[in-house]
């Protein structure tokens, strides 16, 4: 299965350099659409897992924004806290996530794929 | 005592902790289900019960969720070793903690719950990111395995 990443931004601890930084998109997603993408974000496959608390990277006094757990549709790659900040902030997702999202009709695809069992590449990086 | 699973903080829906048998697992309710499964595959070390809950350099936490919302509830070590001393599947002896970040140089918590517990505590140096395979990679991202396993030995108090 070969995966890319999205939704990952420099702000968040588990961004990278290479990764876009998020007030560029903050206030600009469709608010009744959001839901729609929180529930898909929501509902990803958990593939890589950590068992850590991310805060908000925005406004730290927020608090809790989710963990940095790499979930997956199959196509897909995105962090544990990506749905917390289109709930909160609006942030607008690529389009090309949006677009999967829709063809995959708001559900994931891969909800029961057992990922012990797959070979897994991400970002042409083979993880597993 | 032999290498055991003892860990993950999180899903099932309106539960209490409870222990899973076999491995004694403390749920929460969230995300926890996850770590669960996750930490059922890591390769286990010989003397340890792993430890699997959501953590940070100075606390862990309960995910839970409530009317589809996640929410943290943060615990600290005396929490942590007043359930681990009360529960079946841990019966003394070292624990490693696949929790992000408590092995931080920076922070207190795997120090704190060695001195508490009386016995050596493994944590990790930075965030913790557990594989499919059951491979761990400790660093900022999951591509980035720059971080380690750091072992905290109880300490006496100092007067």
């Amino acid at each position: 299965m070969k995966l890319r990443t999205i939704g990952y931004y420099k702000e968040m601890p588990h961004g990278q350099e290479t990764d876009p930084y998020m007030e560029e998109f903050i206030n600009q997603e469709d608010p009744e659409q959001a839901e729609k993408i929180c529930n898909y974000l929501r509902n990803g496959s958990a593939l890589i897992v950590s068992p850590g608390e991310t805060i908000d990277v925005l406004c730290p006094e927020k608090g809790f924004s989710g963990t940095a757990t790499a979930y997956t549709d199959g196509t897909w790659v995105w962090p544990g806290d990506l749905a917390y900040y289109v709930e909160s902030y609006l942030l607008r997702i690529p389009e090309e996530f949006r677009q999967t999202m829709i063809h995959n009709n708001w559900q994931n695809p891969v909800a029961d794929v057992d990922f012990t069992k797959e070979s897994i590449e991400i970002n042409g990086i083979q993880m597993f | 005592m032999g290498a055991g699973y003892h860990g993950g903080f999180g899903a099932t829906a309106g539960s209490h902790s409870h222990v899973v048998a076999a491995d004694s697992t403390l749920v929460g309710n969230g995300k926890g289900f996850e770590l669960k499964e996750a930490a059922k595959r890591v390769k286990k070390e010989k003397g340890f019960t792993d430890v699997a809950v959501h953590g940070s350099p100075d606390s862990i936490s309960v995910i839970v969720n409530k009317n589809g919302k996640d929410k943290e509830i943060v615990l600290d070590h005396r929490r942590l070793a007043k359930f681990l001393k009360s529960d079946k599947g841990y019966d003394g002896g070292k624990i490693r903690l696949l929790s992000c970040k408590t092995g931080s140089e920076t922070g207190t918590f795997a120090q704190n719950l060695a001195n508490k517990m009386g016995v050596t505590v493994r944590a990790p140096s930075d965030t913790l990111y557990i594989f499919p395979s059951g491979r761990m990679v400790i660093g900022p991202n999951m591509f980035t395995n720059t971080g380690r396993w750091i072992d905290y030995h109880p300490q006496k108090r100092k007067r």
